[in-house]
Order: structure tokens, then C-alpha cells, then sequence
């Protein structure tokens, strides 16, 4: 077992095969040797690094990512797809600023699929939008000038059906 | 929203549309993708399978260093005869049109039958790969869309069908994405006069038209990307050549065109300007699974005459002959072709039992030789399998 400390203090004790889902982690295992003791998060709080090690449990047996590609890499394997399985699906219906946070943390621990995953997720979301509608979904403020707007709608005039 | 190195990634899985959708949110959203942004408005054509780069962010910068002319360079392909296909053969079997239009073609392990749906295995290595057959092949996307008008070419994709038919008074295209409900229309022509000529190709979800008015007034090569209306296309260079196909990579327009001597060149092409003289055979397509290779095949289109490698930029002849059915693909990373006698092949058909398989073989050989005739009798009899 390993624990992880969040950003406001809370331990985790976690089996170390889940830990190792993170590559950042598992790089820090293997520096310290058996006895790792506690290992601070810092910049994850409790309530998501809950979360992360929560997908990191369900998917503690996944073979892990292989990097780089191939000269052999085929047109389909390479199309990035956002087909999400349904049980990372549902650990994701959660509010936007936790979505995100989920992100960044994939990001900053080094967990590739959950990294994907998120960002699939947030790719989804935008979808067949249009930019009004994206801007309602994330909160953005229009900050454009009416003819900056204008400007921009004209150079992108022929993205839009027809 | 996410910092910029995170909505990087984000958008690696977006389309071209979301893409500038979402660069026209905010002022930070437009910074942060302008240079995909400026890419996608010089470019619209490029998909990430038709790249070497898995990110549109790779791309958009790469692209910035392909402004110039690209120069293929003929190179001779390694050739081998009645000899096994290498464990690791990949053939180049260009795309779902062709296989849906034909009842043999290449596959991993050698000659495919879509009728008996069964191969002869050419190589030595153990598989049992398996393949559409033709009912999978020639339903494959396109059933749903098919018009009721009279239609004069048809073509389909993976994950795009189009249709250009006669309507009326109209001849317009029909395009439909695979997962989209309806099908989106475009006119290309107020009159449906059997004066006009027009011939279409389908390059990835990109439809390419050629139009070609009996008054010569209004020639023209168009284009349709998903979300975008006609754009015309510039058929390149300042040349005058008639299209022979189209092939694009890395954001680049490439058109082939045969010269004086009947040998394929590969010059780059451009877009938004009007284009003289389409016409021609349109045989031209990407492989399905490897789009950096382009394939030109002979009028027919059942016999492979050049091979592209648009990722390096390489052009190679088959050197078609009518004693050899060459099969063209990849090992070791090269390009190469593999040419069979029709007795070798009958040996192998004999040995592994597939007399399917064998009697396609005659009808191949026969088809091979009245290519070959045919295209001396273009030629005035002077047909140099050189060239071919």
C-alpha cells in the first residue's frame, strides 16, 4: 500500500497497483523503493484526487498505453475517435469545474487514458455547436467587439451548412 | 476553460467546424487556435488520417513549411517474381469504391475472390484473415442514399457516399456523412443537358466534381468538404492538362496528370481559383488504410500502373505486362510489387483447394491482356510497358 496526501491533507491509502496507473507516481515508487511511505499530491484536492483513484481502481487491470506510433499505423487506427466506454462515461458525468479538474490532474499525474478520456468528454461537449451555444455551455464571456465578431463571422463564413 | 496545452488535446478530436466554432467564443479561444484556425481557412481539405501528424496543432505547424511546389521524384520499385509475399505484406488496395466496383482485389495474403470469399494465400506464414465479400462490399455504406433520379456517378467512402444525378432541369450532388440522418444537396448545374460531361471522385469526405459544359463556358473543378459549400479548385501549376485524379496529404492538393510520354506526374494544386479542361479517367485513390500512398490505376481501373508516396514525396511505375499479375504493396517499410505468373497462381489456387479463386484467375489474365491491347491501341501501337 501507498499513500497519497491531497493538496488540503487528507491520506489516501491506496494498493499499489492502482497508484502505478499513474506513471508519475509509479516513477516516484520506484525511486523511493518498498517503503514510500506517504506521498503529498500537491495540487489536487481531496474530493478530486478521490475521484482519480476511483478510476484508477476500476481500471487498475487495463494493459497500460503504449507510446508512439509506427510506420505502420493505419488510417483507422490513428482516427482519433470519441467513442467513451459507458462506464467512463457515467464517472464523468459530473459538474464542469470537477471535469476539468479531473483533467488537469490526468495531466499532472501522468494518466494518459483518463487524460483522453477527459478530453473526449469535453470534445463532446462542444460538438456541432455553435459558438453561442459553446459559450453558454463553458461560461465564456463574448468579449469581442461587434465588429471584431463581424470580422471573424466573415472569414468563417464558409464553415457554415449551407 | 482549459489552459492552452490541454485544449490542444481537446481538439485534436474535433472537426474543422468545431474547431472555428470554437475560435469565434473569445478573444482567448481565438488566439489559442489561430494557428489551426489560419491553417483551416488556407486548407480545408487535410484530415488527420491523411497526415503524418496526429494533432491538428502538429499539422497546422507543419503545414506552414509546405507553401512551395512539392517535386515527386520517379524512383524504380523493387520487383520480385512468383516469389512468396513477406510475413509482413501489407497491400495497397486502394479504397472502398474500388472494392465495392470490382469482384477481386488485393489483400494481405494475396489475390481475394469477393464472389467465392476466399483467397489464394501467397505467403508462407500461417492466417486465416478474413474479408468483405461482395454483398458486404457493394452494400457497404451506400444503400440508404442511393437517388431515385437519374443519377450519373455515384461514389463512396468509409464514412462518406455521394451521388451526382440528373434531376429535371438540374444535375446536382447528394452527400451523405455516415451518422447523419439526411443527405446535403448542391447544384451544379441548371441544365441537365447529355451535352455535359461530369465525373466525380471522393477523396477521404471530400467530393470532387468535374463539370464540363459542351460550350466550354463554364469548365470547371469543384469541391465539397463536410460543412462547406462548392469551392472551386486551381487544377495547378498554370498547366492546362486535364486531371487525371486527385490526391491530397498533410494539407497539400496534388493532381495527376499524364505528360506527352503517357507518365504520370504528381504536381501540386491549389485551391479557390477556376480550373480549365477537367475530363480524363479519374482513376487515381488513396489506399484506405494507408492514405500516404496513391494509387493510378490503368482505364478500368483493374490494374495498377504508378504507386505515390506522398509522405515522401516518391512516384513508381508497375511496369504492367500481360504474362504478370502484379501485386502491389509494403514490407519493410518499402514499396514494391510482386508479380505472379498465371501458372504459378493456378498452382497455388490447385494446391490450397480454391477453385473459386482459380477461375477468377482466368477471367484476371484475360482482363489483364485486353488492358494491355487496349491501351496499345490508344497508343497506336506503340504501347511500351515502360510506361505502364
Amino acid at each position: 500500500m501507498v499513500t497519497l496526501v491531497s493538496s488540503d491533507g487528507v491520506s489516501f491509502n491506496v494498493d499499489q497497483k492502482v497508484a502505478s496507473r499513474s506513471a508519475l507516481i509509479k516513477n516516484m515508487m520506484e525511486d523511493i523503493g518498498e517503503d514510500a511511505g506517504e506521498i503529498p499530491v500537491p495540487n489536487v484536492s481531496s474530493n478530486v484526487l478521490k475521484k482519480v483513484i476511483e478510476y484508477c481502481t476500476y481500471h487498475k487491470d487495463d494493459p497500460l498505453p503504449q507510446s508512439g506510433e509506427d510506420e505502420g499505423t493505419s488510417a483507422a487506427d490513428k482516427k482519433k475517435s470519441t467513442v467513451i466506454d459507458d462506464w467512463d462515461y457515467n464517472f464523468l458525468q459530473v459538474d464542469q469545474e470537477m471535469l476539468f479538474e479531473i483533467i488537469l490532474t490526468a495531466n499532472y499525474l501522468d494518466i494518459k487514458p483518463l487524460l483522453d478520456v477527459g478530453c473526449k468528454t469535453v470534445a463532446n461537449m462542444i460538438k456541432g455547436k455553435t459558438p453561442e451555444e459553446i459559450r453558454r455551455t463553458f461560461n465564456i464571456a463574448n468579449d469581442f467587439t461587434p465588429e471584431e465578431e463581424a470580422q471573424i463571422r466573415r472569414e468563417n463564413e464558409w464553415a457554415e451548412d449551407r | 476553460m482549459l489552459p492552452p496545452e490541454l485544449l490542444s488535446m481537446v481538439c485534436t478530436y474535433l472537426e474543422p467546424r468545431d474547431l472555428l466554432a470554437l475560435a469565434e467564443t473569445s478573444r482567448s479561444q481565438h488566439v489559442a487556435l489561430s494557428d489551426i484556425r489560419k491553417m483551416l481557412l488556407r486548407c480545408p481539405y487535410f484530415s488527420l488520417e491523411h497526415s503524418d501528424w496526429s494533432s491538428w496543432q502538429a499539422l497546422a505547424d507543419n503545414y506552414n513549411s509546405h507553401k512551395e511546389a512539392v517535386a515527386f521524384t520517379h524512383i524504380q520499385m523493387d520487383d520480385h517474381y512468383n516469389k512468396p509475399l513477406p510475413d509482413d505484406f501489407i497491400a495497397l488496395q486502394g479504397d472502398m469504391q474500388r472494392k465495392s466496383r470490382y469482384w477481386w482485389n488485393y489483400c494481405d495474403r494475396g489475390i481475394y475472390d469477393q464472389t467465392s470469399s476466399s483467397f489464394v494465400d501467397l505467403r508462407t506464414d500461417s492466417g486465416t484473415d478474413t474479408y468483405m465479400s461482395k454483398e458486404e462490399a457493394r452494400s457497404f455504406f451506400f444503400g440508404n442514399v442511393r437517388s431515385d433520379d437519374d443519377y450519373i456517378h455515384y461514389q463512396h467512402t468509409t464514412d462518406t457516399a455521394t451521388v451526382l444525378a440528373r434531376r429535371g432541369k438540374e444535375v446536382v450532388l447528394q452527400i451523405k456523412y455516415r451518422g447523419e440522418e439526411d443527405y446535403h444537396e448542391f447544384l451544379i448545374s441548371s441544365s441537365s443537358s447529355y451535352l455535359h460531361s461530369y465525373e466525380l471522385q471522393q477523396i477521404d469526405n471530400v467530393a470532387f466534381v468535374y463539370r464540363c459544359d459542351s460550350d466550354e463556358e463554364n469548365e470547371g473543378t469543384y469541391c465539397v468538404a463536410p460543412g462547406r459549400g462548392l469551392v472551386p479548385v486551381e487544377d495547378g501549376g498554370g498547366s492546362t492538362s486535364p486531371p487525371y485524379g486527385w490526391l491530397h496529404y498533410n494539407g497539400c492538393l496534388y493532381k495527376g496528370i499524364y505528360n506527352e510520354k503517357r507518365d504520370l506526374q504528381i504536381v501540386s494544386a491549389h485551391y479557390q481559383d477556376n480550373t480549365k479542361r477537367p475530363m480524363g479517367g479519374y482513376e487515381i485513390c488513396h489506399d484506405e488504410r494507408h492514405p500516404r500512398y496513391g494509387i493510378a490505376y490503368s482505364a478500368g481501373g483493374l490494374f495498377p500502373l504508378f504507386v505515390v508516396d506522398l509522405k515522401r514525396h516518391l512516384i513508381t511505375a508497375v511496369h504492367l505486362d500481360k504474362d504478370h499479375l502484379p501485386v502491389i504493396g509494403i514490407s519493410n517499410g518499402r514499396m514494391g510489387v510482386w508479380k505472379y505468373t498465371h501458372d504459378y497462381l493456378d498452382q497455388q489456387c490447385c494446391e490450397q483447394d480454391k477453385p473459386g479463386v482459380q477461375k477468377v484467375m482466368d477471367e484476371i489474365f484475360e482482363e489483364l491482356e485486353l488492358c494491355i491491347e487496349a491501351m496499345n491501341e490508344v497508343g497506336d501501337g506503340d504501347f511500351d510497358p515502360v510506361w505502364f
